[in-house]
């Protein structure tokens, strides 16, 4: 009954909310007794940071992925290495804001502590050759309210993915998406996984090689 | 045991029971024919059991022929004579529990053993003789090496204390049990052999128990794997820390405890825990949890990762604990959205919406989870009626108990368990305190944290206690769940330090007089009792917070309870004083006979940011009055323990003024210590239990929210 709500705003009006909260976190009375250690929950929906790896994978065996209600069976997408604001990111036991490929919860692997990487699996529907069937620079990526995504239902999903767009939401700059996957995959392809289990075990991998130090 | 009656009417009131001979069935005052014939009529009962284990069979069998023929002659007194000195009548309390090292008293009530004033006496204390080794025993032999003389006076228990000498040398237990159970004999006649008019403390259970500081390694050398692959697991969740005894295989089958870690933690930050319950004999595993979708994703893991184990013993760690895990004795521990996936495991377990292929629910012997969030609520975060364990810390800045959001109130799980239940309550700790390497989110008073060595070492004291309580019913365990922390703690831990306990037994172990569930008018107990105030008014309500802040107002009477979902029921009530004044919970006369209950208990919290509570700036001490039918009334203050209803913890936020979440506490007094103060109270007729407040009995002003006025057994 007393659900914690984060209003929705854009950038703008994110950056004077964390002005006021920076402002308000510096006068001696919060200083007291402020929640230290974790970050502000950033205002949703909002556009993810930078994205700097990419690989598209294939796995043999598919799999009912936990990140929705719906349980939808994924069999490719890409691996995705992101750069993130920490609040957006950080593991609070509390619901956190859900990184989202349109309408899908994005699998975040093992996020760390005060890190700012993101380390995820974005789900895409197969083509012939089992690979995805959009291009990368086609995906929205971006962060919707704080949930748990495994209670997030296809048709909630679909109509916070439905306003972010109209929002102004954009997809991943083209520029920027050819860059990440010449990062990932120039060179090696997409990744042939035997199951969600070496999946992971490459995405833990990818995360490795930005963050070598796991906290 | 044998003579139930006897043991009962012990257990409840204080009073002297003469043991002649257990064994003795018929009374004729010889082990013979007759008592066989009774024995063989009760097989399989507990109607003669000898032994202690509730059932008669070959064991007790074995003993009444081992004795056959024995003139039933010797007789003695048996009685509690352990406890420790209180600063305020009674004077002295008798409780069996005494860490190593510290002081152990003794005390005798020369106003009932009047025979014995100005008598020398010996102190015996010997080995924990069942009640059949007591019949053959006569010959008493002090472990110590010597009996200690002691010349006994009048004055009644209060002139009559002493400590036991020679206990630095007494040894602790050797196998996982906390204590060592012993018994006390005073020789009356100083004759060295047990007779008529000698003092026994420790007919059946035992009398004293020397407890090791439970927050020290245990007996066993242990062995970490610091990592194995388990199947049948969620894909990026298979890995996990084992942890057992490096012995394990010359011991019987192990418990298995599980502990599942919150979100953003790892598997690997809490060796404090694994090595910890290692070393007193239990198989732990750390695993990977999947808690970033979810509880639900959660609760899975913990599940897999069980059977995964149950699965895997015989190959993992090269087979060193092939066929030792009991997988009938399994413990979840759980932390933050871990602390909730255990419940909502044990939920679906308890619904057949999972079904484990080598262990089933009532194999779940405990939960225990530490600073749990509550994302899915009522009918689903739910220990059910399994014996559930909750710590708490005051400072979590992350599962913060807030007021305005239910999903960081960690106590609304623990209201919704219906089985044994405690709660450990630390102020100063913060959330990740519980692991080794989680973030700071201390969130409080400068000056106030306790950190993380502190806090895990009570939480090693606490979760130990629940579990060897829990399977065992370890009495040593049992202690350091129900009495205040300022009465029992280990001595390790810092004099500064507030740690809260509740402590709540199932229906079967106590009569409820008032939990505020039905009978909802404040004028009438659950029990179906009168209720009368008289100087205040007592008000009931549903144990939540009404608004999103901390502030006091009037309109929001339940402030600080933060222990329940608007879809909860659990109620509590709640008064306030600022003069001496009186609530009375008369007991119908059909529940007079509180002859089967050892202690009166409730649980109760002062309510935080009230005016009163700012005043007092203190714990809270009030008065227990019970009444018998013949008008005899017997007061104790709760302080007399060493412990008041705590200050709240004085964290801000969430409104105006300083205080945090309601710190429920559990007071529970010996009725025998309502007899020692007055010793015509009669306990199988009592007309009313009353609480005195104001200044004439405790403190001058105060408000109380207070549940589960009940009596228990020990």
């Amino acid at each position: 009954m007393k659900q914690q709500t984060i209003p929705s705003r854009f950038r703008a009006v994110r950056c004077v909310a964390l002005i006021v909260g920076a402002l308000a976190l510096a006068s001696p009375s919060a200083m007291a007794q402020g929640q230290q250690g974790i970050p502000p929950i950033p205002a949703t929906p909002a556009r993810v940071g930078e994205i700097v790896w990419a690989r598209p994978f294939t796995v043999e065996v598919p799999w009912a992925s936990d990140w929705r209600a719906d349980h939808p069976t994924t069999s490719c997408g890409w691996i995705v290495v992101l750069r993130a604001e920490s609040g957006m990111c950080f593991p609070r036991q509390v619901a956190s804001p859900v990184l989202m490929a349109n309408d899908m919860p994005v699998e975040v692997i093992e996020p760390v502590q005060g890190g700012t990487l993101v380390v995820a699996i974005v789900r895409a529907d197969p083509n012939a050759q089992s690979l995805p069937n959009v291009a990368l620079s086609s995906i929205t990526l971006w962060w919707s309210a704080p949930a748990l995504p495994e209670q997030i239902t296809a048709a909630a999903a679909q109509e916070s993915w439905n306003a972010a767009s109209q929002g102004g939401m954009k997809p991943v700059d083209e520029r920027a998406a050819t860059k990440a996957l010449d990062a990932g995959a120039k060179g090696v392809g997409p990744l042939q996984a035997k199951d969600r289990q070496e999946l992971s075990d490459a995405a833990l991998a990818a995360r490795l090689a930005f963050e070598p130090v796991v906290r | 045991m044998i003579r139930q009656t006897r043991s009962v009417f012990l257990v409840a009131c204080c009073s002297v029971s003469v043991l002649a001979c257990p064994p003795d069935f018929d009374g004729d005052g010889v082990v013979g024919g007759g008592d066989l014939g009774i024995m063989l009529a009760a097989w399989g009962t507990g109607g003669a059991d000898l032994t202690g284990d509730g059932n008669t069979t070959g064991v007790d069998l074995a003993e009444l022929l081992s004795i056959w023929g024995l003139e039933c002659t010797t007789t003695f007194t048996s009685t509690p004579l352990a406890g420790h000195a209180l600063t305020t009548a009674p004077w002295f309390t008798n409780t069996d529990v005494f860490v190593a090292g510290s002081a152990m008293t003794i005390g005798v009530d020369t106003t009932r053993f009047t025979d014995l004033v100005g008598q020398l006496v010996r102190i015996y204390l010997t080995p924990d003789w069942t009640e059949s080794e007591w019949i053959l025993g006569t010959q008493l032999v002090d472990v110590r090496g010597a009996f200690q003389p002691w010349a006994l006076v009048g004055g009644g228990v209060q002139s009559n204390q002493v400590q036991l000498t020679s206990t630095a040398t007494l040894a602790t237990a050797v196998d996982g049990a906390i204590g060592r159970g012993f018994d006390l004999v005073i020789d009356a006649d100083q004759s060295g052999t047990l007779s008529i008019g000698d003092l026994v403390d420790g007919q059946t259970n035992a009398g004293m128990v020397v407890a090791r500081d439970p927050s020290v390694t245990g007996p066993f050398a242990t062995t970490t794997l610091a990592s194995y692959t388990a199947t049948g697991v969620t894909a990026g969740f298979t890995a996990a820390r084992l942890y057992y005894p490096t012995a394990i295989q010359s011991m019987t089958a192990r418990p298995l405890v599980v502990i599942s870690h919150g979100n953003g933690h790892q598997y690997t930050w809490y060796d404090y825990l694994g090595t910890h319950l290692a070393s007193y004999g239990f198989v732990v595993i750390s695993h990977q949890n999947n808690t970033v979708p979810g509880i639900e994703t959660s609760s899975t893991t913990t599940l897999q990762h069980t059977q995964a184990i149950i699965a895997q013993e015989s190959t993992v760690a090269a087979g060193a604990i092939a066929n030792r895990i009991d997988s009938n004795q399994i413990v979840w521990i759980g932390h933050s959205r871990g602390g909730e996936g255990i419940c909502r495991a044990f939920d679906r377990l308890f619904d057949n919406a999972f079904v484990p292929t080598n262990y089933i629910t009532s194999d779940i012997k405990l939960l225990i989870s530490i600073a749990p969030t509550d994302f899915l609520g009522t009918g689903s975060a739910d220990p059910h009626a399994t014996p559930f364990m909750l710590l708490y810390g005051s400072a979590d800045g992350d599962v913060c108990g807030c007021p305005n959001n239910d999903i960081t109130d960690s106590f609304n799980v623990y209201e919704r368990a219906s089985g044994w239940k405690m709660s450990t309550y630390l102020q100063g700790s913060d959330h990740n305190d519980f692991n080794c390497c989680g973030f700071d989110d201390f969130t409080g008073p400068a000056g106030t944290a306790i950190g993380r060595t502190e806090t895990q070492d009570v939480a090693k004291v606490q979760i130990l206690s629940a579990v060897l309580f829990t399977l065992y019913r370890d009495p040593a365990a049992s202690e350091f769940l129900w009495r205040q922390d300022e009465s029992l703690r280990s001595p390790l831990q810092a004099s500064t330090t507030t740690v809260v306990r509740e402590f709540q037994p199932i229906a079967t172990q106590s009569r409820v007089i008032d939990n505020f569930q039905t009978n909802t008018a404040p004028t009438v107990s659950s029990c179906g009792g009168a209720v009368l105030s008289s100087g205040t008014a007592l008000g009931e309500g549903l144990m939540q917070d009404a608004n999103t802040a901390y502030t006091w107002i009037v309109t929001d009477p339940q402030n600080g309870l933060a222990r329940g979902r608007a879809a909860d029921t659990q109620r509590s009530g709640v008064f306030e004083f600022a003069q001496n004044s009186s609530i009375a919970w008369t007991i119908p006369t059909a529940l007079a006979n509180c002859t089967d209950f050892a202690f009166v208990q409730f649980r109760a919290a002062q309510g935080t940011r009230h005016p009163n509570t700012v005043t007092l700036n203190g714990d809270l001490n009030l008065t227990v009055r019970i009444t018998d039918m013949a008008g005899v009334m017997s007061d104790i203050r709760i302080g007399a323990y060493g412990g008041g209803i705590e200050r709240p913890y004085q964290r801000t936020g969430y409104g105006t003024g300083a205080g945090w979440q309601s710190e429920m506490e559990t007071i529970r007094l010996p009725l025998a210590d309502f007899v020692l103060q007055s010793p015509t109270l009669n306990l199988s007729a009592v007309q009313s239990i009353t609480l005195l407040v104001g200044g004439s009995y405790g403190s001058s002003v105060g408000r109380l929210q207070i549940d589960d006025i009940m009596l228990t057994q020990p």
